[in-house]
């Protein structure tokens, strides 16, 4: 009777395990695929990568304690594989042109506006970009993008402050601060 | 609280303002102006940077890690079913589903629960399926649909402690939300309208039908059940 006892926890604790990985994947696949998609700047890479990310969320789903944590611990999952991945084939990327590689499949909005949004965004640093997709593709506290990027809260706040006020002069470049 | 401080705060984290930003906004000309600038470029921003997925996904995403995954499931499935049948066949296992089954929810806040979690996107057509594809997902389920061409969206996902098909369906020009859970067994037949949504929720021979749509549509009758799908 035991070995049935057994056999039955281990059908129902994976079944439990594989009904938890179906949430997330419904829940947040979309915002993975729209981070790796900056990140590789490929759709195909892209999915690769969200498929990798999940594959290895599977792999470790039970060290994932907090739930509310879920999305944070999908987003460092997905940056530590992009290092892992791809890091090696970026010197490649560069020196394709910005417009035909990094914004040919970002391309919602097609407004002049827009394109000189993703031009500057593409243009941006990894120490600002990465904390402002974090926080509009992801909708991640300052306190949860500071965990995945391993800085500080207060160094979170001012990439973001200054990834924004880039960006912002790409956009109204005569334009100087309202208040005082 | 300075205006540079709280141009700084809630460039940083619109989102995130509290205690002495909010105040000082509310006592300050400047930093409201400063505020109605910034919704429109976090609106241009967020447009700027979304981007579409490609149709089905989700679907490929899982499909990946069912295909790949190590463990339990890499175990020979005919060995696993010869396994499972012995135990059963010995009266060994009584694999118990109602302990998944609902969650402590009764059967109409479980839909609504996944509704939620799959948010307003599921309540559109997302885009148009194919019958091979419809086939293959409703085959999962044991089910045929007897109308595919009136589906435009169809996934398999996870509903309380189990399974549902979910589908988009044209009802007289109008989409409405239809789930078949195969596991999920209400004793009897269940009206809800809340949150804007209302539905039903019938028992089947095997499972139930459950279907949604916005308060002011006009959603399809009981019938409607026995009228979708056919058991293969």
């Amino acid at each position: 009777m035991q070995d049935s006892g057994s056999y039955q926890g281990l059908v129902l604790r994976e079944k439990q395990k594989q009904l938890e990985y179906e949430r997330l994947v419904l829940v947040y696949s979309d915002e993975l695929f729209r981070y790796a998609l900056w990140r590789c700047r490929d759709k195909s890479m892209a999915e690769d990568l969200v498929q990798e990310t999940c594959m290895r969320a599977w792999k470790s789903l039970d060290k994932l304690r907090d739930v509310s944590s879920s999305k944070a611990w999908l987003m460092t999952i997905l940056r530590n594989e992009h290092a892992r991945i791809y890091a090696r084939y970026r010197p490649d990327m560069v020196d394709m042109e910005l417009d035909t590689v990094s914004l040919k499949d970002i391309n919602n909005d097609t407004s002049a506006e827009a394109f000189a949004l993703k031009q500057a965004l593409a243009g941006l640093t990894e120490e600002y970009r990465e904390p402002l997709l974090l926080q509009v593709i992801g909708g991640l506290s300052c306190e949860e993008i500071a965990s995945v990027c391993n800085i500080t809260k207060s160094a979170t706040m001012t990439r973001l402050f200054r990834a924004k006020q880039k960006l912002r002069d790409v956009l109204r470049p005569d334009e100087g601060p309202v208040g005082g | 609280m300075k205006c540079k401080e709280f141009e700084f705060e809630y460039s940083a984290a619109p989102d995130e303002i509290a205690g002495d930003a909010c105040e000082h906004m509310q006592g300050c000309a400047f930093c409201q102006a400063f505020v109605e600038q910034e919704s429109i470029f976090q609106t241009q921003l967020m447009n700027a940077i979304k981007a579409d997925v490609p149709d089905g996904f989700r679907h490929s995403v899982r499909k990946h890690v069912v295909n790949n995954r190590p463990s339990f499931w890499s175990i020979p499935k005919a060995s696993m079913a010869m396994a499972a049948s012995l135990l059963v066949a010995v009266g060994l296992v009584n694999v118990n589903t109602t302990l998944f089954n609902d969650h402590g929810f009764p059967i109409d806040r479980l839909v609504m629960e996944h509704l939620e979690y799959d948010g307003a996107a599921s309540m559109k057509a997302s885009h148009q399926l194919n019958k091979q594809e419809l086939s293959e997902v409703s085959e999962q389920f044991g089910v045929r649909l007897v109308s595919s061409n009136n589906v435009s969206f169809a996934e398999k996902c996870p509903i309380g402690g189990s399974y549902g098909l979910h589908m988009v369906y044209e009802y007289r020009g109008q989409l409405v939300t239809v789930i078949y859970m195969p596991e999920l067994s209400p004793k009897e037949f269940v009206q809800f309208n809340y949150a804007g949504i209302k539905g039903w929720v019938k028992p089947m021979k095997k499972g139930s039908f459950a279907v949604l749509g916005d308060k002011n549509l006009e959603i399809p009758g009981a019938e409607f059940a026995e009228e979708t799908i056919e058991w293969i």
